[in-house]
């Protein structure tokens, strides 16, 4: 199956340390996001959709930054449901990441 | 005895046994006599009664033809027989087929009384007689009961029609009186006989004074002529529909009608003219308003279009010596320092000059400006030269771009070719922008062809990101790049398919994807050309050797002579220069007569006064000058002008800013001997940069994601790195140590990145600590960031995330080492 499939990114060597953690606090971002929309926080979310765009492109994350776009625009707009979608997608992309390092 | 007492009877009721009947028809010829006729005149039926009768009322004689006033009437009547006259009195009657008469005799003294006396055998003849009279009025009754009935349907018929006449007239006077429209009923003189409420109200005047004033009075003066003409015609009996007047009222307001006016005849006599009007006055001020808003808008677009073409001229002008400068820069000796600097540059600013473009053309294309050139081109040669193009960017991140054109497509077409280039140069470019690994292929089909007209259908296929379905639709919309997250990420302005879009309808195709997220997308379009009629054979290609030739320029911008000099001059064309069209003139003539004439002439087309078209006219007028190749520079590609150079046979036509290869091109391509392509080499990316040892960098960040980064983008680098969390910790430290370079995060938490450096501005200025650089990093690539992050006091301004070579070149920058990397 698709989803199943592996992404493969190509990240910079010098990053090898980092990644880890890096990835370890997008899961940790996800949970945090959940809480934060059931008790309706709208301002955590979109700072740590603000942090995502920032950061997940300077790692070699594309996607990260543009889910973190995303998603600071829908938690700007109060719009839950994009926001769900997102971290949806978000963690099936952590889910089949595979990084090559070079 | 029995004899007398017959003596006694009362004449009067003796001639009651004799009744003298006689029935006529309406000619008055004897149909039937009662016996005692007959007995006195055997012949009477079928003879006229003018014969045998007169008739006297009250002792005068009456004809015959007066008759049926006399029915019912007792009259005299004499019947004369041989010498002999007979004296009756009775009545006329009339029966269904003529007249009846019913008299009795008038005895007298002299008349023998036996004569009017019946015998038994007269007496039952006088009953069959009688039974036929009764015969005959029984008919006449039921005629009569008949006639009653169909009289009485008749009357209540009558009736009938009457209420519902009177019914009907009052719905209709209801109506007309009620009416919101005005309505008046004019004689043939034009006076008022009647007018409805509505009229009254509307016009100030009572109906009594409706009544003393006559229709032209109620008309505009300026109308009053015309009125006149229609009045008459309606007196011809033709109806007048949307007649438009102004009426006046008696205080004399304005009222703006229509209607319709016809003339009612009577017994095919002139009656009355009626006439419904309505009142427009409203719709009049709003049409005049319509009219009036037009106008405007007509000017606004008008100044609209002309502040498009003085804006595309103003910042195209500093565009051209930005860009041509750099390429100038780029050809002198430099070090790698500055040669990356003149690059940073020169990318710069045709980016800049593409964002530039794609405004202007969303504009113009929203405010209507942009008609399509109809020019012949040659498809292959477009589409080789825009991949040719493309291929440059796509090499750079290893991607494939691969073109395939059916055979059977048209090449040599009619169209706009530059508007074309434009929407493959867009999508190419998009597709490549969204591709990391994989290819691009552009693949050109032929749809259809109708007569000399085709309609081309373009895929530019890619291995990219794909695109969601639910944004599909979206993407061409304009702006909406500019709204998703893949802006910060790949740049541009969004308006790119937007543009796209419209060109594509400019050319009567459409535009659409098909995508797959992660597999790729495929745009595709159609487009409608014209087939060119002659194929030219294409021209054989060689490079051309400039040197040694002659140029002319004419610029009356002395920035882009001198670049136009200086990259000629490279070429090892011998340039002289012209400020304007006049001395180039002069200029042409006078190298002529020394027969050293030149070999072409850069015009640019918009010079005050003269012209660049102005001076391509003046030099065709000589003979002498026929060999210099003309060529025509803008700053701006207005529509039609592409034809008229190919009208004026002006070699070639080139927008500003001109590019070395373009202009090279283009000569080559003047000159007549075309080209062979040369790749140009992606310019090698800067070896890592190097940086002074020991910098003290301080990295003001909130976020630890990004604070990590730097710290593993910097790591080996000879830099010691101090780190804050916001603006107001940053400050702090600053002042407590002598930093080389700040890295400042604008958007933090506690104090900002716009005010810690404006503190530390302040601070440095107040201590004469002399001004370090800092670096703005923002999550957001608006020009207007930009502009705020350098009011603020900042030297340069990165856009988030950061990339490791984006950052260190920056860096380097400003605590760059030295050539020998010291």
């Amino acid at each position: 199956m698709a989803d199943e499939e592996k992404i493969v990114v190509h990240i910079d060597a010098d990053l090898k340390e980092l990644i880890p953690g890096y990835i370890e606090k997008r899961y940790t971002d996800i949970e945090t996001i959940r809480s934060a929309l059931q008790n309706g926080e709208y301002v955590i979310i979109e700072r740590l959709g603000h942090g995502m765009k920032g950061s997940g492109g300077g790692y070699g994350f594309e996607k990260i930054t543009e889910i973190g776009k995303t998603i600071e625009l829908a938690a700007k707009d109060r719009n839950a449901e994009q926001i769900i979608s997102m971290l949806e997608e978000l963690k099936n992309y952590l889910d089949r990441l595979q990084i090559v390092y070079e | 005895m029995k004899q007398d007492r017959k003596v006694e009877i009362e004449l009067s009721s003796l001639s009651f046994l004799v009744p003298f009947i006689l029935e006529v028809d309406r000619q008055f010829s004897v149909v039937w006599a009662s016996n005692s006729f007959l007995r006195y005149h055997k012949y009477i039926p079928g003879k006229n009664i003018k014969e045998v009768l007169k008739i006297y009322i009250e002792k005068k004689e009456l004809p015959f033809h007066k008759l049926p006033e006399l029915i019912n009437t007792t009259c005299n009547v004499v019947f004369k027989v041989n010498d002999k006259k007979i004296l009756l009195r009775g009545r006329w009657l009339k029966i269904e087929s003529g007249f009846l008469l019913l008299a009795f005799p008038e005895v007298t003294m002299t008349d023998k009384l036996a004569d009017f006396l019946m015998s038994e055998e007269e007496a039952k003849i006088s009953l069959q007689d009688a039974a036929r009279i009764t015969e005959i009025f029984k008919k006449r009754n039921q005629e009569l009961q008949l006639t009653r009935k169909e009289l009485e349907q008749e009357i209540s018929r009558r009736k009938e029609i009457q209420e519902s006449l009177v019914e009907s007239e009052e719905r209709y006077r209801d109506l007309f009186e009620n009416a919101t429209d005005l309505i008046q009923i004019v004689d043939a003189e034009g006076k008022f006989i009647y007018v409805n409420k509505r009229w009254s109200e509307v016009l100030g005047y009572t109906r009594e004074e409706a009544k003393e004033i006559c229709i032209f009075d109620i008309i505009h003066p300026k109308h009053r002529k015309h009125c006149r003409q229609v009045f008459q015609r309606v007196l011809q009996g033709e109806r007048m529909d949307n007649v438009e007047t102004i009426f006046v009222s008696k205080n004399g307001k304005q009222i703006f009608v229509e209607g319709n006016v016809n003339a009612r005849f009577k017994d095919g006599k002139f009656y009355t003219t009626r006439a419904i009007f309505h009142d427009i006055t409203e719709r009049k001020k709003m049409e005049d308003e319509l009219i009036k808003a037009r106008q405007q808008a007509l000017l606004a677009s008008k100044s609209k279009s002309e502040f498009l073409a003085s804006m595309s001229h103003e910042i195209r002008t500093p565009m051209n010596a930005i860009v041509g400068m750099a390429e100038l820069l780029a050809e002198t000796p430099l070090n790698d320092e500055q040669r990356y600097y003149v690059q940073i540059f020169k990318n710069a600013g045709e980016n800049l000059l593409n964002i530039i473009n794609d405004i202007l053309d969303i504009s113009k294309i929203e405010a209507g400006q942009i008609e399509l050139e109809k020019i012949e081109f040659d498809l292959n040669d477009l589409l080789d030269r825009t991949c040719e193009i493309m291929a440059i960017r796509a090499h750079k991140k290893n991607l494939e771009l691969a073109c395939h054109i059916t055979p059977d497509v048209p090449t040599h077409l009619i169209g706009d070719p530059v508007r074309l280039r434009q929407i493959l140069v867009n999508l190419v470019g998009n597709a490549i922008k969204f591709t990391e690994q994989g290819e691009v292929v552009v693949e050109v089909k032929k749809e259809m062809t109708e007569g000399n007209t085709v309609i081309i259908k373009f895929a530019v296929r890619d291995t990219g990101i794909g695109i969601p379905n639910d944004t599909k639709d979206k993407i061409f919309e304009s702006f909406t790049q500019a709204d998703s997250s893949h802006t910060r990420k790949y740049g541009g302005t969004g308006l790119g398919l937007a543009i796209s879009k419209q060109l594509v309808e400019l050319m009567e195709g459409r535009i659409w994807v098909e995508s797959e997220v992660n597999k790729g997308s495929t745009f595709y379009f159609t487009a409608q050309f014209q087939i060119a009629p002659k194929v030219k054979e294409p021209e054989v290609l060689s490079e051309v050797n400039l040197k040694g030739m002659k140029a002319l320029v004419v610029d009356d911008n002395a920035t882009n002579r001198l670049i136009l000099k200086d990259i000629l001059s490279n070429w090892g064309v011998s340039v002289s220069e012209a400020e304007s069209g006049e001395k180039a003139i002069a200029s042409l003539l006078r190298a002529s007569k020394k027969s050293e004439n030149y070999d072409f002439v850069i015009l640019d087309c918009r010079m005050p006064g003269m012209g660049g078209f102005d001076v391509a006219r003046e030099i065709k007028k000589y003979p002498e000058l026929k060999t210099t190749t003309i060529m025509m520079l803008t700053s701006d590609r207005r529509k039609g002008d592409i034809q008229r150079c190919q009208e004026m046979n002006i070699a070639s036509y080139l927008v500003k800013p001109i590019k070395k290869n373009d202009l090279k091109r283009a000569i080559e391509l003047a000159l007549g001997k075309v080209v062979v392509f040369k790749t140009m080499q992606p310019s090698t990316s800067a070896s890592a940069p190097r940086i002074k040892k020991s910098s003290n960098l301080l990295v003001v960040e909130d976020t630890e994601d990004n604070r990590f980064l730097i710290k593993a983008y910097l790591k080996g680098m000879p830099i010691n790195l101090d780190f804050a969390e916001n603006g107001a910790i940053a400050v702090e430290k600053f002042k407590q140590k002598s930093y080389d370079l700040v890295l400042m995060d604008v958007q933090m938490p506690v104090m900002d990145g716009y005010t810690a450096t404006k503190e530390i501005r302040k601070f440095e200025k107040e201590n004469g600590t002399g001004h370090t650089p800092i670096i703005a990093l923002s999550a957001y690539a608006l020009k207007e960031e930009m502009e705020k992050s350098i009011k603020a006091g900042c030297d340069a301004h990165l856009t988030k995330p950061i990339k490791k070579k984006v950052l260190l070149n920056e860096i380097a920058k400003f605590i760059g080492g030295d050539k020998n990397g010291r």
